[in-house]
C-alpha cells in the first residue's frame, strides 16, 4: 500500500480501517512503509540450569518456557542492551489494528539489520495489539537500542478479501507486551512425540 | 540484631545499584546520598550512639529495598504515572516515587526516605542533602499487569495525604468524637475517620472505581478495630459521588481548608473507551482527568463484559482473559498519554 493509500485507510472508521497509536510523528508514514519503534517491555532470555527449553510436558523437569526469559521495562528514551547470540522479545512502541483485508510484514530499517539485527515478521489481517518482535544480535558486538527509535518498518498488503483474524482462541491477542513462546502448546506435540516413543 | 553490620551490608548493597546500567537517574541522588551518610556514620569519631546507628539502619534498610525495586525494572509505571499528577496537586515539595512489588496481597505508599531523621539526629554531618522526597510505593507482584486493580493506590495516597497534612487529626478538634463512645473505642473511631477520608479522597480521582474495587474485594466484610464494614465505606462514597452534602464530608472540607489543603471533590472525566475497546484498541485519553477517568471507566466496562453484556470478543472468553485484555487496553491506553506527553515535552530541546 502507498502512503496515500494508507493515509486513507486511518481515516476509516469499521473493520477496514487502520489505527496506529502513538503515532509520535506523521513522518514515520514513508511512500511504501511506516516506521515503527523499539517498545518499552522486554522478556530476556536467560540461562537456565536445564540443559535445553524442551517441548514435551510429560518430561520428568519439564518447565515452562516462560521461565528461561526475564521481564524488564524501560522508559521512553531509556536504553537497552542488545548481546551478541542473545534474544530478546520485544514489542513495538505502537498498538496497530489492521484492516480485515490487510497484511503487514514488519522489517528491521535497513540501520540497524547493518549492525546484524534482523527482524521479519508477518502480521495477520485484523491483528489488534503491539507487534511482537524477536530481537537477536547476529554481530559479534553488543548493540545498544534506545526505546522508541524507528527500528522497524512496516509494509502493508492489500488482499482481494476479508480474513477475519478472530478473537480470543487466536494466539497474542491483544499484545501489549511480549509474549513468550507457547510452542509447548502445540496440540500436534503430544501426537508427534508419542509416534516418537513408538519407534 | 547488628545495626553496624547491616549498614556494612546496605552500604556494600547501595555501592552495586549505584553501578547498575539499568538505574533510574533520578534516583542516583538519594542513592549517593545515602552512601555518604552511611560512611559518615560507619566511620564517625566519637561514634554516634547506637540507639542513632540502629535507627538509621532501619530507614536506610526500608530505602534500599524501593530503590531496589526500582532497579528490577518491572514497576507499573502506568499507575506510578497516574499518581504523581494526584501527588502534584497536593504535596508542593518535589517528590519522587519507588516502587517496589511484593508478596503480600496489600498496597501500600509510604514516605519513608530518612533525610528528615538524617538533619535532625546527625548533627554532625554537614553534607547537603537531596531536596526532593521519596514515595515508596508496594504493588502486590501478581497485579503489576493489571492496573485497574491498582485504584487502591489511591485510598493509600489519601492516607497519605491525611498523615502529612493532619487533616483526621484537626478534624477531630473541629468535630471530636462523641462523648457517649466509650474511651476503649476511641481509637478506632480514630481510625474510622482515616479510612472514610481515605476513601473520599480516592473517590476523587477514581470514582466509583474505589467503590467496586472494595465491593470486589470483599462485600460483606465487617467492622473491625481499623476499618468500618465496606458497605457503611461503599454507601459514604456513592453518597458523594452522588453530590451529596453530609456531616462527615463537611468536617473533612473544614479541616482540609484549615490545614491550607485543596477540598474533595471530583476531580476525573470518564472518557468514552467503548468504541476502542470493543474493537480491542486502546483509547486515546485527553488530559489529566481523562487519566485518572480510565479507572471508573475500566471498571465499569469490566463488569460489563464479565457479566454478559460486553462486546463481540467477551463472548467464550475467560473471566480472567476478559480481566487481562481490560486491564491491557488501560494500561497501554494510559502508557500512550504519557508517551505523547513526553514526546511533546521534549520536542524543541
Amino acid at each position: 500500500m502507498t502512503r496515500d493509500e494508507l493515509l486513507e485507510r486511518l481515516r476509516k472508521p469499521g473493520p477496514a480501517g487502520l489505527w496506529i497509536e502513538p503515532l509520535l510523528d506523521e513522518g514515520q508514514i514513508g511512500e511504501v512503509t511506516t516506521d515503527l519503534r523499539l517498545g518499552y517491555d522486554f522478556l530476556v532470555s536467560i540461562m537456565t540450569r536445564r540443559p535445553y527449553i524442551g517441548f514435551a510436558r510429560e518430561d520428568r523437569g519439564f518447565r515452562s518456557v516462560t521461565s528461561y526469559f526475564q521481564p524488564t521495562r524501560r522508559e521512553l528514551g531509556e536504553r537497552f542492551v542488545l548481546y551478541p547470540g542473545q534474544v530478546v522479545l520485544s514489542t513495538t512502541l505502537e498498538y496497530v489494528a489492521l484492516p480485515s483485508d490487510v497484511h503487514a510484514d514488519l522489517l528491521t530499517r535497513s540501520s540497524y539489520t547493518r549492525l546484524g539485527i534482523a527482524v521479519n515478521t508477518l502480521v495477520q489481517p485484523g491483528y489488534r495489539g503491539c507487534f511482537s518482535v524477536e530481537l537477536f544480535n547476529h554481530g559479534n558486538n553488543p548493540v545498544e537500542l534506545v526505546v522508541g527509535a524507528k527500528m522497524f518498518q512496516m509494509r502493508l498488503t492489500k488482499l482481494p478479501g476479508d480474513l477475519p483474524y478472530g478473537g480470543v482462541q487466536r494466539k497474542y491477542f491483544g499484545n501489549v507486551r511480549p509474549t513468550p513462546s507457547r510452542a509447548d502448546e502445540d496440540k500436534d506435540l503430544p501426537r508427534l512425540l508419542r509416534i516418537g516413543r513408538k519407534r | 540484631m547488628h545495626p553496624r553490620t547491616d549498614l556494612e551490608l546496605l552500604k556494600e548493597s547501595l555501592s552495586d545499584l549505584a553501578h547498575t546500567p539499568y538505574f533510574n537517574r533520578a534516583l542516583e541522588e538519594h542513592t549517593q546520598a545515602l552512601l555518604d551518610v552511611v560512611e559518615h556514620v560507619l566511620t564517625a569519631s566519637p561514634s554516634y550512639d547506637d540507639e542513632i546507628v540502629r535507627q538509621l539502619a532501619d530507614k536506610v534498610w526500608t530505602t534500599h529495598r524501593y530503590l531496589e525495586g526500582s532497579t528490577t525494572k518491572e514497576s507499573p509505571y502506568e499507575i506510578e504515572y497516574c499518581l504523581r499528577f494526584a501527588i502534584s496537586e497536593w504535596l508542593t515539595r518535589d517528590c519522587i516515587v519507588t516502587t517496589a512489588l511484593t508478596d503480600e496481597k496489600d498496597f501500600h505508599l509510604r514516605i519513608g526516605d530518612p533525610w528528615d531523621f538524617v538533619e535532625t539526629t546527625l548533627d554532625r554531618y554537614e553534607s547537603d542533602l537531596p531536596q526532593s522526597r521519596l514515595i515508596f510505593i508496594g504493588v502486590p507482584r501478581l497485579y503489576k499487569s493489571l492496573p485497574l486493580f491498582c485504584c487502591a493506590l489511591y485510598h493509600e495516597l489519601g492516607h497519605f495525604v491525611d498523615q502529612m497534612g493532619e487533616v483526621t487529626e484537626t478534624s477531630l478538634l473541629i468535630s471530636p468524637i462523641d462523648a457517649g463512645v466509650p474511651e476503649q473505642f476511641h481509637q478506632a473511631m480514630e481510625s474510622f475517620r482515616r479510612e472514610h477520608f481515605a476513601d473520599l479522597f480516592a473517590a476523587c480521582y477514581v470514582g466509583s472505581a474505589i467503590a467496586d474495587s472494595l465491593d470486589a474485594v470483599n462485600p460483606d466484610a465487617g467492622m473491625t478495630l481499623t476499618h468500618p464494614p465496606t458497605q457503611q465505606r461503599i454507601d459514604l462514597i456513592r453518597s458523594f459521588l452522588a453530590g451529596e452534602t453530609f456531616q462527615e464530608l463537611e468536617f473533612y472540607q473544614d479541616a482540609l481548608k484549615r490545614r491550607g489543603l485543596p477540598e474533595l471533590k471530583c476531580r476525573f472525566d470518564i472518557p468514552a473507551i467503548e468504541a476502542a475497546f470493543d474493537d480491542i484498541r486502546p483509547h486515546v485519553l485527553e488530559g489529566t482527568e481523562q487519566l485518572h477517568g480510565m479507572f471508573p471507566a475500566g471498571w465499569s466496562y469490566l463488569a460489563k463484559s464479565i457479566h454478559g453484556s460486553g462486546a463481540a470478543w467477551s463472548v467464550g472468553a475467560t473471566r480472567l482473559e476478559i480481566i487481562r485484555i481490560v486491564n491491557d487496553l488501560a494500561e497501554k491506553s494510559i502508557r500512550n498519554a504519557s508517551l505523547r506527553q513526553l514526546w511533546a515535552l521534549n520536542h524543541d530541546a
